[in-house]
């Protein structure tokens, strides 16, 4: 039997459509109509007609009557189909056997970022794919069993125990539904079902009289989430929930395959001198099969600075440049933005610079002279508008300077270091500063392996451990065919001198883990090697740096390298210092879910406020020498206050993970076993103004039509042949 | 049967203005399309045989007779020379119909019949009268043989007027009570009114020994229920309307129709009534030709037993 709630279970994907069910009527207006005729016949011989209408009258009448039914019924279903059809998920529910038991649901609804996508092109007031799944976890929830129990978990990268304890209340579930947000981040199937399992289990552990379990998934099948339900992890997941709860996955909306993103916006340079240029690079992905044309615009503090117009191959990239020069030193956001289509989120991007006055370095010595030739390179004319700011200091001072002031530390043949020189430089780095490490004959190897290049808890500061002084040479160098950032401007300019700068003597390196050499040794021993130290960057040159740095264990004694004189020295020291403070653009760039911490050195930031791209207050919770914030959802920008003031002290871009871009999906065939795709949609989709699950009742009611025309012909046919 | 001129046809006679013309143009086109005398169509009763005398008219030798007993011996007629012919007018609603495809309404059609009748019964030297009835009797004419008598019968058919319902059981039984001698009585009517009454009548007619002859005058419509679309049918004599689609209800009305015209037969045969159906889409030459040429069939059936 047919439970009478299906009847309500019922909605359409086009109730405007079911207007025309209104011409049910023209029948019969027809039938009446025709009743009404004007054609009148005066008739004598009545009593045969009489008789003959007293005989067939109840025939004919219902003859009459299943015709006109039949002609009703067609332009009646005529309307229901275009109405499109749908069942609730909830009557999909209501079939499933057993509803005598009280139950207890999962509801696990998607909220990476993905559902945001819009199903119909930038119809203002139309809803998400996610208010699409929520309005079907809603009306599951109303048309639900007295007694049944739900509970309710996000499917998305850090996901959520929204409702962890089985509720009881529907208005309760319904409000804690109705406040899910998107999530502005990929979803981690993986983690979700980890979830799912605990809450499963607290309900068996806390609730034993509910006896069936079910967990109902509400996702988009984005194939960056749902691929990894191939996975023997994720298999094994589902399989030991298959156990206990009955799970159902509810597709919502339609693929999307026309979708662009703006993947990335990049700097080479992130800290640059305020008077020197900018150039921006953004790259726009298309994900669709078609070539797409778009237009991106540049803003800078909010302000249009450049338009451009792309043409986005069909899945591939196109790049928009940009060069732009500040006028003030400071921090300054830099926005990328395309044309809007289904998914908004990733149509933007935003990039955090600093643009200081100048690059201030540090240089750390042992001997006043040693830093001579890196000041002058630093400052080639004095004159002139220099990048940097160098000070010079003696390295029984480097404890006790206060790093944060620098953007750069450069050791210049500095002889050895005590653990916490180390610990304050490995923390000035990890922060986002740059290490630059230059050899000589002060240095004491097993110094700077111990406290520097120590594989110890902590990341290693040097890039490579250093090994025995390599005599001979004059040794040649090799560019790596400049693959490397930091040699990368010397490409095509080999009139420079980068490789023919005399080496007598250097220091053998072995590499870290994850070290990466930009220019070696014809024996291919690194000559210049970096290294990712938390935010920061450590460079390690091989060789020395100053004139000083002599082999006096040889006669005559040989210098170790001729390198300050060479003409490539300047570009070449500029390179490292702009690429060993690379991370310090990275401080206030981050991606969704990314931690990030305020440091506490900044006098103003006890006293400040985070708040979020909506202009809502995060709290930050004290912890040891930085403020970490509680794990960003929302990308864009991020500002913080003075608590007592508006002007904001900092701005940290929050962009999204580029994989969500692409709204591939899997097919509903290809999920697990353990997971059973559940057709039909909901009765708000409607309301939620999107184009629900394609269904195949539309095409049911289509052959209904279609049967009731020939039934219709065959049977007026045949009326008139008997007629006849 | 001889074909009928085109002036016979009800289209044509349709043009003619006045029951006298057309009903002479009737009788001379009948008359001109007989190889015999008109006055056998309405010879009386057979009654017995009598020998031949010298001097008798060979035509009613009964040869047959003759040729079993070799003996001339002469038929006999009742009443030879004293026939009194009424004629029985249905003047009522339903005689007033004229289908879509009709030159002319069935009491027009049946108007030129009983003019043409009386004329040749006057022709005969025979007494005609007639009587008009719809619920009750309108006219009546007593029958007389003058000359002259044929205006009256002419005017009274010309004023009929069809407006009432019909009676035509009821009628026939107050008019067998009512004529003492027996004589012939011709109805002309399209007996639409009570099948039972109406075969109850004849049959009251017929205990009487009138010899009766029955013209049923239809309407091709009534015969075929030629209709098409959907339509309101007006009811004649105080009948219901009816809204029906003809083509569902063709054969049930024709089946109905069957029934009744198998009834009226049936009487007729059984009290040896002679009975002739006529659309009035039929020349009314050849109508008349036929009921009359029946009527001779008839009568020398009824000599022949009386022969053997």
């Amino acid at each position: 039997m047919i439970p009478p709630t299906l009847f309500s279970a019922w909605s359409f994907a086009s109730l405007g459509m079911l207007g025309w069910s209104a011409a049910v009527a023209i029948p019969i207006a027809i039938h009446l109509w025709s009743r009404r005729t004007r054609h009148e016949v005066s008739w004598a011989a009545m009593q045969f007609l009489l008789a003959a209408v007293d005989k067939q009258s109840r025939r004919l009448r219902i003859e009459q009557w299943l015709l006109l039914a039949i002609r009703v019924g067609i332009l009646a279903v005529f309307a229901l189909a275009v109405a499109d059809p749908l069942l609730s998920g909830t009557a999909i529910l209501q079939l499933m056997p057993d509803t005598n038991q009280r139950h207890h649901t999962v509801l696990v609804i998607d909220v990476s970022y993905s559902m945001s996508a819009r199903p119909h092109d930038q119809q203002a007031g139309h809803g998400t794919l996610l208010d699409v799944a929520k309005a079907q976890a809603i009306a599951m929830v109303q048309q639900a069993a007295q007694g049944d129990g739900f509970t309710l978990v996000t499917l998305t990268e850090s996901p959520r125990a929204v409702i962890a304890s089985v509720a009881f209340e529907r208005d309760d579930v319904i409000r804690e539904i109705n406040g899910l947000t998107i999530d502005h981040q990929s979803a981690s199937l993986n983690e979700t079902l980890g979830e799912v399992a605990s809450v499963l289990e607290r309900a068996e552990r806390r609730y034993p009289e509910l006896e069936g379990s079910r967990v109902v998934l509400f996702s988009d099948l984005g194939l960056t989430t749902w691929e990894a339900a191939a996975t023997p992890a994720v298999r094994r997941q589902l399989a030991a929930l298959a156990e206990d709860a009955e799970l159902a996955v509810r597709e919502i909306g339609k693929p999307i395959d026309d979708n662009t993103t703006i993947g990335m916006l990049t700097t080479t340079t992130p800290v640059t001198p305020v008077h020197r240029p900018i150039t921006f690079e953004a790259v726009v992905r298309n994900h669709s099969l078609q070539e797409q044309r778009r237009r991106i615009e540049f803003l800078v503090d909010g302000q249009g600075a450049a338009q451009q117009a792309l043409t986005v191959p069909a899945e591939g990239n196109a790049t928009a440049t940009f060069t732009h020069q500040f006028r003030a030193a400071g921090q300054h956001l830099v926005e990328a933005r395309t044309d809007d289509d289904r998914v908004l989120l990733d149509n933007h991007r935003w990039l955090s610079v600093t643009t200081p006055a100048s690059i201030h370095v540090l240089c750390v010595t042992s001997t006043p002279t040693a830093s001579r030739y890196i000041e002058l390179a630093l400052a080639p004319s004095p004159a002139g508008v220099s990048d940097f700011t160098t000070e010079v200091v003696s390295d029984n001072l480097l404890i006790d300077t206060d790093l944060e002031r620098y953007d750069c530390v450069i050791l210049a043949n500095v002889g050895r270091l005590g653990s916490d020189e180390a610990q304050h430089l490995r923390q000035f780095v990890i922060e986002g500063g740059g290490l630059i490490t230059i050899l000589g004959d002060q240095v004491q190897r097993r110094s700077y392996n111990e406290e520097l290049a120590a594989d110890t808890s902590a990341s290693p500061l040097l890039p490579a451990t250093l090994g025995e002084l390599v005599r001979g040479g004059p040794h040649r160098l090799d560019a790596l065919q400049y693959q490397h950032p930091l040699v990368a401007a010397f490409r095509g300019h080999q009139r420079a001198g980068l490789l023919t700068i005399p080496v007598w003597r250097y220091v053998r390196l072995q590499p870290q883990a994850g070290a990466r050499p930009a220019l070696a040794f014809h024996n291919g021993d690194p000559a210049l090697i970096s290294q990712r130290v938390g935010r920061g960057r450590s460079v390690l040159l091989a060789t020395a740096a100053d004139a000083d740095s002599i082999d006096r264990s040889t006669v005559p004694i040989v210098p170790w390298s001729a390198i300050v004189s060479w003409p490539s020295f300047p570009p070449l020291l500029h390179e490292m210092v702009h690429f060993s403070i690379s991370g310090r653009g990275e401080n206030d760039n981050y991606l969704v879910g990314e931690p990030w911490e305020l440091s506490r050195r900044e006098p103003t930031m006890t006293a400040s406020v985070v708040l979020d791209p909506n202009g809502d207050p995060l709290a930050t919770s004290a912890g040891g020498s930085s403020a970490s914030l509680p794990i960003t959802r929302l990308s864009g920008v991020y500002r913080i206050e003075q608590r007592t003031g508006d002007r904001p002290l900092r701005q940290i871009a929050v962009n999204l993970p580029v994989e969500e871009g692409d709204l591939s999906r899997l097919a509903a065939s290809d999920l697990p076993a353990e997971l059973r795709a559940v057709e039909g949609s909901i009765d708000d989709a409607e309301t939620a103004g999107i184009d629900p699950q394609p269904s195949q009742w539309f095409r049911i009611f289509l052959g209904a039509v279609i049967l009731l025309v020939l039934v219709e012909s065959a049977f007026a046919g045949w009326l008139d042949a008997r007629a006849a | 049967m001889a074909t009928s001129p085109k002036s016979l046809d009800p289209r044509t006679l349709a043009k003619l203005s006045g029951l006298r013309l057309r009903a002479r143009r009737i009788v001379e086109g009948y008359v001109a399309g007989l190889h015999r005398s008109p006055r056998h169509g309405f010879s009386i009763e057979f009654a017995e045989h009598r020998e031949y005398a010298p001097g008798d008219d060979l035509r009613y030798l009964d040869w047959k007779v003759f040729g079993r007993t070799d003996k001339f011996y002469l038929k006999r007629f009742e009443d030879e020379t004293n026939l009194v012919c009424h004629i029985v007018f249905d003047a009522s609603e339903s005689m007033g119909f004229r289908g879509p495809q009709a030159a002319i309404s069935k009491v027009e059609y049946a108007a030129c019949l009983a003019a043409s009748l009386a004329w040749l019964v006057l022709k005969q030297q025979d007494a005609v009268g007639l009587v008009t009835y719809d619920q009750q009797f309108r006219d009546e004419l007593p029958p007389s043989n003058r000359a002259t008598h044929l205006h009256q019968v002419i005017d009274v058919l010309e004023r009929c007027q069809p407006h009432s319902p019909t009676a035509t059981g009821p009628i026939l039984k107050q008019l067998a009570q009512r004529l003492q001698r027996r004589s012939v009585v011709i109805l002309i009517s399209d007996l639409l009114s009570d099948t039972t009454q109406l075969l109850a009548g004849l049959r009251a007619l017929h205990g009487r020994r009138h010899d009766i002859g029955v013209l049923q005058i239809m309407d091709p419509a009534e015969l075929s229920f030629p209709f098409d679309r959907p339509t309101r049918f007006r009811g004649l004599e105080q009948l219901a309307d009816v809204v029906a689609d003809p083509r569902r209800l063709r054969a049930a009305y024709l089946a109905e129709l069957e029934h009744h015209l198998a009834s009226v037969r049936r009487a007729c045969r059984e009290c040896e009534i002679d009975y002739c159906l006529i659309p009035t889409d039929e020349p009314l030459d050849r109508a008349l030709t036929s009921f009359l040429s029946r009527r001779m069939a008839r009568a020398s059936e009824r000599s022949r037993p009386s022969n053997s």
